[in-house]
């Protein structure tokens, strides 16, 4: 492949958290229209993964380039427009209604004096559209529930039109419908946007049905990083999770649980 | 509440400031009112109301509304710098600072200029105590600033209460009257001044990642803020707009926590436009309360911040109660 479409890559990546070595020389190349999943038990470094990839903490050695220029060349600003980041948890101490929140996304693309435009506003409507919270605009950001919250981060993330998206658990507080829907969304863009995801969850069947490749964090051993045909398999996913997991078939589609 | 135009709220509020103004200048213990004011300002005639209004009232409501905005809008930089609606600006101990530097030359018999500048100057003492011990791990959370500024401001607390006991009856008086806020000696100069608009301005110029911060040190990062440094300015902005507050007035409570909580249930939750709007309400709000605190008990005067409490509990409590019911 060209390395035009490299959106993401990692050199010998090494992360550690408070001396435990989560992988020593991680290399992964993220090409635009791809979707990884970051699969592994608990513990194992997924969300650390993100948060070095978006630049939210350093990384222990090696190196990471966004499309072919090192992370840290980036400043703050210009790299939220090119990586996005979806939260496992957000703060809502502050009151706010959900229209002003989703407007935040926009927030990398303006100048500090500036206003968001009628651009901007349009780009938000659209978003709320796109996870159905468009009736609840006006509504406290505080009144919402779980799965609500969810969708306006997810929202935030879409008005925000990063080339890469770092998703942490999206499928948190969602219902099984709104798990796929937000996914499906999110994947039906990424070819013509030029834009990528990486996903960490801990639903093995969320990843086997929206990604292509699986980066697979194991409690001892490197990561393995191979197609979702490779990867997911029940004798490398018990060994990687510590319990018996099977696999049946429904339709096209593979079912993993635990035995 | 549904959002109005933010123009709508904010010439509202400019209004109520150039009312608040002329009530300012027609309250006192001498009886010259709002018309004798009006004559004195359109065309000046000299004699004792001309005496009254340029030297005693003019420069104290100044005084009033350059310590309330600066008040309110140390609050609202404050609670998105804790990320804490219960933050205000004397919970970093920058109040108990002061209050032991001035309560100490209030003892020593030192003049009223020497009260102010031992208060500022105990009030910066307090800021790089709380940022040195809080800023040890080079980073800034939110928790550990807090904690941090609490336990200063309980030591302050402790010295307060020694200087009080172990002093003789008639300082402790003007002591009292030091902690409870006082706007009877005050007199604000361009610097005062100049923070106010410095600190506005720059905020300002902050305030759409003021709303980012709002969410969270993390996502704020994720959506472009340079969470530190921004960190760094609040904490320097409202401590520095809080020590200038307290030489001026003393400690004088509720304004700083309660006048963004009203503005944000009134629907100004975006910094810009919540900043300007605390400056308008902090400063009117103030003054108000500065003239009940002269005219109520004439010609004996009250303490403005027992007078601030007196009429924002309740005013406080009653839009809460209305914004509660208009949401659910």
């Amino acid at each position: 492949m060209s390395n035009a479409t490299v959106l993401l890559e990692t050199r010998a990546l090494r992360l550690e958290v408070a001396g435990r070595v989560l992988c020593d020389a991680l290399s992964l190349q993220l090409q635009a229209g791809e979707c990884l999943g970051v699969l592994g038990q608990n513990g194992t470094g997924k969300t650390t993964l993100l948060h070095t990839l978006a630049r939210l903490r350093p990384a222990n050695g090696g190196e990471i380039l966004l499309q072919g220029r090192s992370l840290h060349a980036w400043s703050r600003k210009a790299l939220a427009t090119q990586l996005g980041m979806l939260f496992q948890s957000s703060s809502d101490e502050m009151p706010a209604s959900v229209e002003e929140t989703v407007l935040l996304g926009r927030h990398p693309h303006l100048p500090d004096w500036q206003w968001e435009a009628a651009q901007d506003h349009a780009l938000a409507r659209a978003a709320l559209e796109d996870v159905g919270l468009q009736a609840m605009a006006q509504r406290e950001v505080a009144s919402l529930s779980g799965g609500e919250r969810q969708r306006l981060a997810l929202a935030m993330l879409l008005a925000q039109q990063p080339q890469l998206y770092l998703l942490d658990e999206p499928g948190n507080h969602l219902d099984i419908a709104y798990q796929v829907s937000a996914l499906q969304l999110l994947c039906a863009r990424l070819p013509t946007q030029g834009a990528a995801v990486c996903m960490a969850t801990h639903d093995i069947n969320l990843a086997a049905r929206f990604c292509t490749r699986i980066l697979l964090l194991r409690p001892h051993g490197e990561p393995l990083l191979g197609s979702a045909q490779e990867i997911l398999t029940p004798a490398i996913l018990s060994e990687a999770y510590g319990c018996r997991i099977g696999v049946a078939s429904a339709g096209t589609r593979r079912v993993f649980f635990a035995e | 509440m549904r959002q109005r135009h933010p123009l709508v709220l904010l010439s509202a509020l400019l209004g109520l400031t150039l009312l608040s103004f002329l009530v300012s200048f027609s309250s006192g213990s001498a009886d010259f009112g709002l018309g004798a004011v009006l004559a004195q300002l359109v065309g000046q005639e000299p004699g004792l109301q001309q005496q009254i209004l340029f030297e005693l009232r003019i420069p104290r409501s100044l005084a009033a509304f350059v310590t309330g905005a600066l008040l309110a809008l140390s609050g609202v930089l404050m609670q998105v710098l804790l990320r804490n609606p219960l933050a205000d600006p004397y919970i970093l101990g920058i109040s108990g600072g002061a209050a032991v530097a001035a309560l100490a030359a209030i003892l020593l018999g030192a003049s009223a200029v020497w009260i102010s500048n031992a208060a500022f100057a105990g009030a910066l003492l307090s800021i790089l105590i709380v940022f040195g011990l809080a800023h040890g791990d080079a980073t800034w959370s939110s928790t550990r600033l807090l904690l941090t500024g609490v336990v200063v401001s309980a030591g302050w607390g402790a010295l307060i209460n020694i200087l009080l006991t172990t002093s003789a009856n008639n300082s402790v008086y003007s002591m009292l009257f030091w902690l409870m806020g006082d706007l009877s000696q005050s007199r604000v100069g361009w610097i005062s001044v100049g923070i106010l608009l410095g600190g506005l301005s720059l905020m300002l110029w902050r305030a759409r990642a003021l709303n980012v911060l709002a969410r969270g040190d993390l996502q704020a990062e994720a959506l472009g803020v340079q969470v530190q440094r921004l960190k760094l300015q609040l904490y320097v902005c409202t401590s520095v707009l809080t020590a200038c507050a307290v030489t001026i007035a003393g400690s004088i409570g509720f304004v700083g926590l309660v006048i963004p909580h009203m503005l944000r249930l009134l629907g100004a939750r975006d910094h810009r436009l919540l900043i300007p709007a605390a400056v308008l309400l902090g400063g009117s709000f103030l003054m108000l309360a500065d003239s009940l605190a002269r005219s109520i008990v004439a010609p004996l005067q009250l303490p403005v911040g027992v007078v601030t409490a007196i009429i924002g509990v309740p005013v406080f409590l009653l839009i809460l109660r209305h914004t509660r019911s208009v949401r659910e």
